[in-house]
């Protein structure tokens, strides 16, 4: 892995951190100070920002491209816990434990991290309380996600898991494009099989399903959703509302529901 | 004056009270984790609802009924 990468000046980096809002409200100074004693480190597609078990001496601020972060039972089935975009924080729990990584974080595309050294961020977050509070906020929401996928993998049928991990990246990650909501980073889907906890061609066959029926457009290593309506209606198992008999001139029970509208909902899987 | 092209997220920021509009149009816009992805003329195309008078209520609501 590469440190330091020569093109880019500490003027940059201020530039696109000061563009995160993680770091919304702090000095330019406070900023400046903080990547002095970073490191800026590149990896490629495939490699690993740092490995399970390893010491955990800092944490990762991804500059650029995604990262999983994976964990690996004794018979090396690996479970993707999270993914990472760009101005997210890798490893903040086993800073704040004082514990080694308890997870793999490999890069799924080419990446571009500032590392920082534990003493250093806990320095900056004890002058800046904002932050660490906004951090404290990252965490929580990771916390969620976990439990809401246990309750999934526990009692969701598979198509909502998998409408539920769409969405969820779409609301994270995604980008509006004349064609719907790109998701832009390059999952395989052997890695939203993990995500949702399936087996990769119960994934395939469903993706193929909601492309046939226009939902999604599948590219290589990118999803667009193309009706991403029909995807969060899954996920939630949204019932149609009734608009009321004064706004519609409709009466109750003659609304379409959103099925209707878009024809049959592709079958289900169990 | 709203616009259709807002995302849901920018509406419900600037006109809080569109919240109640979208309910009562039987519209789940206000909980979409999509929200700030999603425009308004997206919404009413899934909804089937006409973007002129969606965007009329919305701005009635706000007490202008402001001219578009």
């Amino acid at each position: 892995m590469e440190q330091r990468r020569p093109g880019t000046t500490e003027g940059e980096l201020l530039e696109v951190l000061s563009g995160y809002p993680l770091f919304r409200g702090v000095p330019r100074e406070s900023l400046r100070a903080l990547i002095h004693m970073g490191v800026e480190r590149k990896c490629p597609a495939g490699r690993f920002l740092f490995l399970e078990g390893d010491p955990a001496e800092g944490v990762y601020l991804l500059l650029e491209g995604y990262v999983k972060v994976v964990q690996t039972d004794v018979s090396g089935q690996e479970v993707v816990a999270q993914v990472a975009g760009p101005g997210e924080p890798l490893g903040l729990i086993a800073m704040f434990a004082d514990s080694p990584y308890p997870a793999s974080a490999q890069a799924v595309s080419p990446a571009r991290a500032l590392w920082l050294p534990g003493e250093a961020l806990r320095g900056f977050l004890l002058r800046h309380p904002e932050v660490a509070l906004r951090l404290l906020r990252v965490l929580a929401e990771r916390l969620h996600e976990t439990h809401r996928r246990l309750l999934e993998v526990s009692i969701l049928r598979v198509e909502r898991r998998l409408a539920r991990v769409l969405v969820r990246l779409a609301s994270r990650l995604g980008q509006r494009t004349e064609e719907g909501i790109a998701v832009a980073m390059p999952l395989s889907r052997e890695e939203l099989a993990e995500l949702c906890g399936t087996r990769l061609h119960t994934v395939s066959r469903l993706l193929n399903r909601w492309q046939r029926a226009g939902w999604v457009r599948l590219g290589r290593r990118r999803i667009v959703l193309r009706e991403p309506h029909a995807l969060v209606a899954l996920a939630e198992e949204l019932e149609p509302r009734e608009p009321p008999l004064a706004l519609t001139g409709r009466k109750v029970g003659e609304g379409k529901t959103v099925d209707d509208r878009r024809g049959t909902r592709p079958g289900r899987t169990g | 004056m709203i616009r259709e092209d807002w995302s849901i997220e920018e509406l419900l920021a600037r006109y809080p009270r569109s919240r109640e509009v979208l309910i009562r149009w039987g519209m789940w816009c206000p909980v979409c984790a999509l929200a700030g992805l999603e425009t308004l003329a997206d919404a009413a195309r899934v909804y089937g609802i006409d973007i002129e008078t969606l965007i009329r209520e919305l701005e009635e609501q706000e007490g202008g009924g402001s001219s578009r």
